[in-house]
């Protein structure tokens, strides 16, 4: 038996915190009062809004449209009436305007699109439109709409598609548990993708400690003539370039895209999304998140709306034992820390987790003794001690010139620093730094 | 007349920052504990304090200013006025655009640049402008009140002083004479005591 694969760097967390949730089935969540959907829930341009404050509306009705090729639609979770427009923070924290929609309690609404019930012969244009249109964005946590990462660029030639079922992320099992429990819809979406771009290999790469779920895939891969690949366990696999390395050998430019190795990477949420939206006709509306930490009473998976009230699905959680130390959305590592619970879950929402006060620590960052750890961790490639130098000496050109935009802020780096030097928030802002002068020279032109 | 160009008069100009929401005036949202430099610490959540537009107080201005006129008291830059050359670059130094460059012989100014609302304001700091048109309706010259943040015309003929802030009284406090705006920084107890 060949080795299992992996690709360089990347760390193991001691603790991935799995356990509290991975044997926990999805449960439905009960319908709520109050949902709050954000108006951005994607990575691009913003959608515009094609519902007003009064407007009656119903499930899966558009709420917003597309507002040019990298943006997505957005559909009413429920029916009801849309009773404000309110601002809330973000998941990042830059506060974003949201629909407030007060459910009627039916939670009725008809099927906006014809079911495709016949994929395999279907235009490929007609099922791209129906991904563009149901809204579907990566939901493993970067929520880029679909249809972009979809869509080959001119001139390049893909020919493998990679469905990431990796959650490397510690805590989180969302992923896990669809995998388990839906296997057909993953792998049907997968199927359906694999059509509509007329690639021939599909593969679906699980870290090798979600066992339940590579079988329960590799049960029904043969049928869709998808390979299940077993990942090493170890972080950030789930990273579309480390995937990419892992399954195919081949290494993705500096500042390309996964269609310059061949490849197009798509998360298994997304993919089951895409059945639902292709086979079923339903739109993005739910998504299953986990709700877990050590401060929750009930941890376990949950198949929130989008909307929902983070407190809410806390509530659905059995509450909480104690006062937590943090709230992240996401999960430990490149979670977005939260300053309240008001933040509504949006359709990247993979994980909901409350860390006890002793597990957030607070320490002081000391000066760089040169040990390369984080050079050796770093699966990019890079040498973050490096980058972090040129960042505090306020030289963003010089990170530039060493390739600080590769990174993927993974946290792998200030993981394993024995300084605990704050690096990943110095690339951020190094990558912050360098698209702003980026879009300066545009505007200059 | 240098090279047969007039230079015209110039006028010496000052760093202000215009707010006053130190540690115990604004709403503290976060637990900050990364990298000390303002620019950073606003790609996190929004930055630590409850306001979006105030000083952050990590001293990313202190690092930049040449004269070493600028000081952090309870996470809030303090310019010293006598230091101060005016050159800007604090004013380039801030992600928040908080200090701005105004007129020398200026004795007052509004230390709130927050354009959100009065009430939101309200719930996130103690000292910020509301925007009661107060202060505008008692002289409009030297006033303006832009949505709910007043400001000091600093091209008025004459600019208000000490006095005009006592007439005033600034509900919130956000009109303050810079030596005023010196002793809220330090907590000092004679600011307080003004203010009951």
């Amino acid at each position: 038996m060949s080795r299992i694969k992996t690709f360089k760097g990347g760390i193991h967390p001691a603790h991935d915190g799995k356990e509290l949730t991975c044997n926990m089935p999805i449960t439905e969540a009960p319908l709520l009062e109050k949902y709050y959907v954000l108006f951005s829930e994607n990575a691009g341009k913003a959608p515009r809004p094609t519902a007003a404050v009064g407007d009656k509306v119903k499930k899966y009705q558009l709420l917003a449209e597309a507002d040019g090729f990298v943006s997505a639609n957005l559909h009413s979770p429920t029916s009801g009436e849309i009773t404000a427009i309110v601002e809330l923070p973000g998941a990042t924290g830059v506060p974003d305007k949201a629909f407030e929609i007060t459910a009627d309690g039916k939670d009725h609404g008809e099927v906006p699109f014809a079911p495709v019930s016949d994929w395999k012969n279907a235009d490929s244009a007609v099922i791209m439109e129906r991904i563009r249109e149901a809204g579907i964005v990566g939901m493993g946590g970067a929520a880029f709409p679909s249809h972009v990462k979809l869509t080959v660029p001119p001139g390049k030639n893909v020919d493998t598609l990679i469905i990431n079922g990796a959650e490397c992320e510690p805590y989180l099992t969302a992923d896990h548990r669809l995998m388990v429990e839906f296997p057909e819809k993953v792998l049907c979406g997968a199927a359906i993708m694999a059509k509509m771009l007329n690639v021939a290999n599909v593969f679906v790469g699980i870290e090798n400690n979600k066992r339940d779920a590579i079988a329960s895939l590799e049960s029904l891969a043969p049928e869709y003539g998808i390979k299940v690949i077993p990942l090493q366990v170890r972080y950030p696999q789930g990273a579309e370039k480390q995937l990419i390395k892992a399954i195919t050998d081949r290494t993705v430019p500096s500042g390309g895209l996964p269609a310059d190795a061949g490849c197009i990477v798509q998360n298994a949420g997304s993919s089951a999304a895409v059945y639902e939206a292709v086979v079923l006709g339903i739109p993005l509306i739910e998504r299953i998140v986990t709700v877990t930490g050590e401060v929750v009473k009930n941890p376990g998976n949950f198949k929130l709306k989008i909307g929902t009230p983070v407190i809410e699905a806390v509530k659905m959680a059995g509450g909480i034992t104690e006062e937590p130390g943090k709230l992240i959305l996401g999960g430990p590592m490149m979670g977005f820390s939260q300053k309240s619970f008001d933040v509504p879950v949006a359709k990247n929402t993979s994980g909901i987790l409350l860390l006890p006060v002793d597990k957030v620590l607070n320490f002081a960052s000391s000066p760089c003794i040169r040990c390369a750890r984080c050079v050796e961790a770093c699966p990019m490639n890079l040498m973050p001690c490096l980058l972090c130098a040129d960042v505090e000496g306020n030289r963003f050109d010089l990170a530039q010139s060493d390739h600080v935009m590769d990174c993927l802020e993974c946290g792998a780096c200030a993981y394993v620093c024995p300084s605990h030097r704050p690096l990943v928030q110095l690339l951020r802002r190094a990558k912050a730094e360098v698209r702003k002068a980026k879009n300066k020279g545009t505007v200059q032109k | 007349m240098a090279l047969g160009i007039d230079a015209g008069a110039g006028k010496r100009k000052r760093a202000v920052v215009r707010c006053s929401g130190d540690t115990l005036q604004v709403v503290r949202h976060l637990n900050y504990n990364g990298v000390t430099d303002c620019a950073a610490a606003s790609l996190v959540a929004g930055g630590p304090k409850g306001c979006r537009y105030g000083c952050l107080g990590l001293g990313s201005c202190v690092n930049a200013c040449p004269a070493g006129a600028i000081e952090i008291v309870n996470n809030l830059a303090l310019v010293h006025r006598e230091l101060c050359i005016g050159c800007g670059k604090c004013v380039a130094a801030c992600p928040r655009g908080v200090i701005a460059l105004v007129d020398a012989d200026a004795e007052v100014h509004v230390y709130c640049n927050s354009p959100a609302k009065g009430a939101e304001k309200r719930k996130q700091c103690k000292v910020a402008c509301i925007g009661c048109r107060k202060c505008a309706k008692y002289a409009e010259d030297k006033f303006t009140v832009n949505g709910s943040l007043a400001s000091v015309n600093y091209d008025a003929e004459v600019l208000p002083d000490a006095e005009d802030v006592e007439n005033i009284k600034c509900p919130t406090g956000a009109l303050l004479t810079a030596s005023q705006h010196h002793l809220i920084e330090k907590n000092d107890p004679a600011w307080k005591k003004d203010k009951k």
